[in-house]
């Protein structure tokens, strides 16, 4: 990965394995919102950089505000975008039609925070896999829902349930497995599991680890929690006002941050007392 | 303040909820104390009963829970128990609850200094308007707000997450409350606001003498702040102890799970390290 803000080049390539291109290429992307009853722009995202290549996965930190989400959504097509450009597996996005987007969109899977939110509540998990297989014939990998399941560590008998009658847990599996159906090759994923009680987190990132490490899939990885990027991810982007402060592999920046405000977010990490006794 | 000793006592308090035509028991007897100036964690994932329990303290269960044993009292006196309920007598002037939200416990329609004036004319009796305004933009002060004027003249709309819970917790412990109960009140925070209102709210321990019920589901976080431990799982406490007794030597297994689940910090487990 590669990343840079504001011209500023931080990292230095790591592109050891790259057989195809880059399978996302954004170059000075800038994301500007309207404020309600204000004439001023704001700048959500402001001139941001990023090249992810092939089996990449990159960590994206920062607080609220920072600009994290309105970067992914923006970088999948999903978001506004204000000048920039973005090249999604290699397509550039200004160059698309809407059909040819739609074309490329499950090869690009989002999961997001709040599962249930992501689901269809009148539906049950075997109709919503039957559903994607109709929609996406050529795509799907997955003949066999009990496989599948069993892929995201849930039991045949999870087929017939309803969103409602599913855990926070067992909902965010149903959503990564859904998303593996379509056999992704970048995966988005805007703090998968930041609802999720931290025993049904561990399981949760495991699976993930695995999903990826299985189909060589990329992934992008929204995150407050540095621990968990660090347990996830091959590289981390530490964003602050919408903009890039610091990036590079994971164990680089975490071991010697270059930046204050990466320094800041290190600090202000709970638990240091626990660490340092154990 | 009893010398020393005891300022809040749970005594194998059991809880039941009526759901439908069931009766479910979301605390199995359970007992806790905290002593003045101590911070007590209450730990567990959804659903262990941590909620609850702190409710129980300040009596604002839902109405569809009871008391069905044991009680609560508070500095020797019985608060709770399931013959009566006294604990109107001690919530806001002896005992103060902080909320994971802090925008839901605020008014929105009255300032800041409105507020906190509010509650002290409730709780101190014959407080003069001079002595609230004086408590008022002191509390703040206490609270780490540089700019008191302009936060006691702002709506809770008008300020940031991070103020706004630190303005929560000063109207909670502007009547100076022995006790004060937190449930997930840094949850919603950016980290390293997070790590402010800890400071804040060990300041308040160590400085006053505040006894802090702390619920929290980051045992992490726990350990930053507090003195003991009390584990939660399935309506009971599994186990308590120091703070570093229980996350360095756990004795029970779902103490082990919870501390194994937390993401590691080593860099060892990284994949492409």
């Amino acid at each position: 990965m590669t990343s840079t803000s504001h011209g500023t080049s931080l990292v230095g390539a790591d592109s050891s394995s790259a057989p195809a291109g880059p399978v996302l290429d954004i170059t000075d992307l800038v994301v500007e919102h309207r404020r309600e009853k204000s004439r001023e722009l704001f700048r959500a995202v402001g001139g941001v950089s990023l090249s992810m290549q092939p089996g990449d996965t990159v960590g994206v930190v920062g607080e609220s505000g920072s600009g994290k989400t309105t970067l992914a959504m923006a970088a999948t097509g999903l978001g506004p975008r204000t000048s920039g450009k973005i090249e999604l597996l290699g397509r550039d996005l200004d160059t698309l039609s809407k059909q040819q987007l739609r074309a490329l969109r499950p090869e690009v899977q989002v999961v997001f925070q709040d599962p249930h939110g992501s689901l269809d509540p009148r539906q049950s998990v075997r109709s919503g896999f039957r559903e994607l297989r109709r929609l996406q014939p050529k795509r799907t990998s997955w003949t066999d829902d009990v496989a599948l399941l069993d892929q995201v560590r849930l039991g045949p008998e999870m087929l017939d349930r309803y969103p409602h009658q599913l855990s926070g847990g067992q909902a965010q599996r149903v959503c990564i497995a859904r998303a593996l159906l379509m056999r992704p090759r970048l995966i988005v994923a805007d703090e998968p599991t930041s609802g999720l009680d931290v025993s049904v987190q561990a399981d949760v990132l495991d699976l993930l680890r695995e999903s990826l490490a299985d189909s060589g899939a990329s992934m992008l990885f929204i995150s407050h929690d540095l621990a968990v990027v660090r347990n996830l991810c091959s590289h981390v982007m530490v964003m602050l006002h919408g903009e890039v402060v610091e990036a590079g592999p994971t164990e680089e920046v975490l071991n010697a941050p270059r930046h204050d405000y990466t320094r800041k977010l290190l600090a202000a990490m709970p638990g240091a007392r626990w660490r340092e006794k154990r | 303040m009893n010398a020393g000793g005891t300022l809040l006592e749970v005594s194998d308090l059991t809880v039941t909820a009526a759901v439908m035509d069931r009766s479910l028991t979301l605390l199995h007897g359970v007992s806790l104390t905290v002593a003045p100036g101590e911070v007590v964690g209450l730990v567990g994932e959804s659903g262990s009963g941590k909620t609850t329990l702190a409710r129980s303290v300040l009596g604002l269960l839902e109405s569809n829970i009871t008391i069905a044993g044991g009680s609560i009292s508070l500095r020797g006196e019985e608060i709770v128990s399931p013959a009566a309920d006294r604990t109107v007598s001690i919530r806001g002037k002896h005992a103060g609850m902080v909320f994971q939200d802090a925008s839901r416990s605020l008014n929105p329609l009255f300032t800041v200094r409105s507020q906190l004036a509010e509650v002290l004319r409730r709780h101190v009796p014959g407080i003069g308007k001079d002595q609230i305004a004086a408590r008022s933009a002191q509390v703040l002060e206490r609270m780490r707000i540089a700019d008191t004027g302009r936060v006691l003249d702002s709506y809770p709309h008008q300020l940031s997450g991070g103020l706004r819970q630190r303005v929560a917790i000063g109207l909670a412990v502007v009547t100076e409350p022995a006790l004060v109960v937190a449930d997930e009140c840094t949850t919603a925070l950016d980290v390293t606001t997070q790590a402010e209102v800890v400071v804040l709210l060990r300041s308040l321990a160590a400085d006053l003498g505040v006894g802090l019920l702390f619920v929290t589901h980051d045992l992490m976080l726990a350990s930053d702040l507090c003195d003991r431990i009390a584990v939660m799982y399935q309506g009971e406490i599994v186990e308590l102890g120091a703070v570093d007794t229980v996350l360095l030597h756990p004795e029970v297994d779902y103490t082990k799970r919870l501390l194994a689940a937390v993401p590691q910090w080593n860099g060892a487990t990284s994949p492409h390290a």
